[in-house]
């Protein structure tokens, strides 16, 4: 799967974030190769969101390197030429939320559809067809023509991956996207995801669900206050740590 | 009460119901174009496109629309502006009610759930993409209300464009009031056809409100 002599597809370098006079990243050393599932969980306010946010910019950095498929994601740039290369970076990066942020104006169909045809990737017909096989392929091929209001929290996340998908991303990131849901619709989100995980597609995922990382992932990093305590394949960092503050916090789980 | 005479000149106040609602159609579509510009200028990034559209919005709303009507008439006339009562009236009333309006479009705007932007963003949207196909789509849902209730303010305020003589409802109870001296029939007259107007145009607001509310 991922081959470690391979340049990374995120490469993240003494990445630090402040918020104000709040240092949330305190340097970040991070690489996500490709087809690569990576776990990342760590205490509330660790600064997990924030690192993944940071990925796409949707949070500016304060200081640090992030590099993504070979370019660097927060260049210098002026405001215009910032946004220009923002737009075309974001088309490669899927990114689902907690509280799956779908249009609500929009069918299930058209939430993913818009942003390809928008975007003059896809004609409406190859839109429409691809989105529909999306839809199928997270169980919701009979749910095309609802509106977000009228689906589960599970459907509603299913749809928002299936959004993100239709962009064809490198790179998905994933924000605690079960932590809003009903249990009983918690299996069903993280089927689809593990679903993606054996196409390969190289995911980031914010999670609290310790069984799920442990599953799913290829790799898994521990976070507190704003750094890595500690890395690697979750039969180490979630069975065998070697940090103590992973084990307080694995025990602190239980 | 002289139910007799206000019959006889009823129609009188019909046709000026005409006038009143024509100079208040106008001034909402002016109001409406100035809002819609003035509420997007105030959330621009940039310094120098919020200021101008925070200052009309302060200054329109705080001062008398009827001396916003006499500086536009009668100033503009002493410098040189020569508009007749009807456009000097619609285009002081627009100006005016636009100032509300900004706030009305600009609260709805800003209601609209923050994720939803980063939602756009993060598909590779620009900003005024987002802003066109997902913020402003939800925006119009919430500011239907809020829009309808500064109409109707504008409304019931197009009567001070009586005071330049435009033959609207107040003017022509007043025109009645000169030739019969019955003020109390007259501007029960003129307060049912307000009445009238006003709650039709409430019936077609709640209608439009209705119509575009979300699906659920
Ligand atoms: N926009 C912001 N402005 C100010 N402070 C913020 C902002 N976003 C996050 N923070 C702060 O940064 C810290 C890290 O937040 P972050 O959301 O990244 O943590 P997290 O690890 O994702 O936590 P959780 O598990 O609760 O989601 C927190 O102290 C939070 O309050
Ligand atoms: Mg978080």
């Amino acid at each position: 799967m991922s081959d470690p002599r391979r340049e990374p597809l995120v490469r993240i370098r003494n990445l630090k974030k402040n918020f104000g006079t709040l240092e949330v990243l305190k340097g970040i050393d991070m690489d996500v190769h490709e087809g690569q599932i990576m776990a990342l969980i760590g205490p509330s306010g660790s600064g997990k969101s924030t690192l993944l946010r940071t990925i796409n910019q949707l949070e500016e950095v304060t200081s640090g390197e992030i590099w993504f498929d070979g370019t660097l994601v927060n260049a210098p740039l002026s405001h215009r030429a910032r946004e220009k290369h923002l737009n075309a970076l974001r088309r490669n990066i899927g990114m689902v939320f907690q509280h799956f942020n779908l249009f609500p104006h929009m069918t299930a169909l058209e939430n993913v559809t818009m942003a390809p045809v928008l975007l003059g990737l896809q004609t409406k017909d190859e839109a429409r067809e691809k989105a529909l096989r999306l839809l199928d392929k997270v169980g919701l091929g009979d749910r095309a023509n609802y509106y977000p209001a009228r689906l589960s929290g599970g459907q509603k996340q299913r749809v928002a991956i299936a959004r993100a998908l239709a962009m064809e991303p490198k790179m998905m990131l994933f924000d605690e996207v079960t932590s809003a849901l009903d249990p009983e619709l918690v299996g069903e989100v993280n089927r689809t995801m593990k679903q993606l995980a054996q196409e390969n597609m190289t995911m980031l995922i914010v999670t609290h669900e310790l069984k799920f990382a442990a599953d799913t992932a290829s790799h898994v990093v521990f976070m507190a206050d704003g750094l890595i305590v500690e890395e690697g394949p979750p039969q180490q960092v979630l069975r065998d740590p070697v940090q103590a503050r992973t084990r307080a916090f694995l025990q602190q789980d239980d | 009460m002289d139910f007799d005479l206000m019959q006889r000149v009823w129609w009188f106040f019909a046709e000026a119901s005409v006038a009143t609602i024509y100079i208040s159609a106008l001034a909402i579509v002016l109001g409406l174009c100035l809002g819609f510009t003035a509420a997007l200028a105030s959330l621009s990034r940039l310094a120098v496109v919020r200021w101008p559209a925070r200052a009309y919005v302060s200054v329109f709303r705080g001062t008398p629309a009827l001396i916003q009507l006499f500086l536009l008439f009668f100033g503009g006339l002493q410098l040189g502006l020569e508009l007749t009562p009807i456009q000097a009236g619609i285009i002081a009333l627009g100006i005016n009610i636009g100032a509300y309006m900004t706030e009305s479009i600009r609260g709805a705007i800003v209601a609209v759930e923050r994720g939803q932007m980063e939602a756009g963003r993060c598909l590779g949207l620009s900003h005024a993409q987002t802003m066109r196909r997902i913020i402003l789509p939800q925006a119009a849902r919430l500011m239907v209300r809020p829009l309808g209730v500064n109409s109707v303010a504008l409304i019931k305020g197009s009567a001070i464009v009586s005071t330049i003589s435009v033959t609207e409802l107040t003017y022509t109870a007043h025109r009645f009031i000169s030739s019969t001296y019955k003020p109390f029939e007259m501007f029960i007259l003129a307060a049912i056809f307000y009445l009238v107007i006003i709650t039709l145009f409430m019936r077609l607001i709640g209608w439009i409100d209705a119509r575009v509310a979300l699906e659920d």
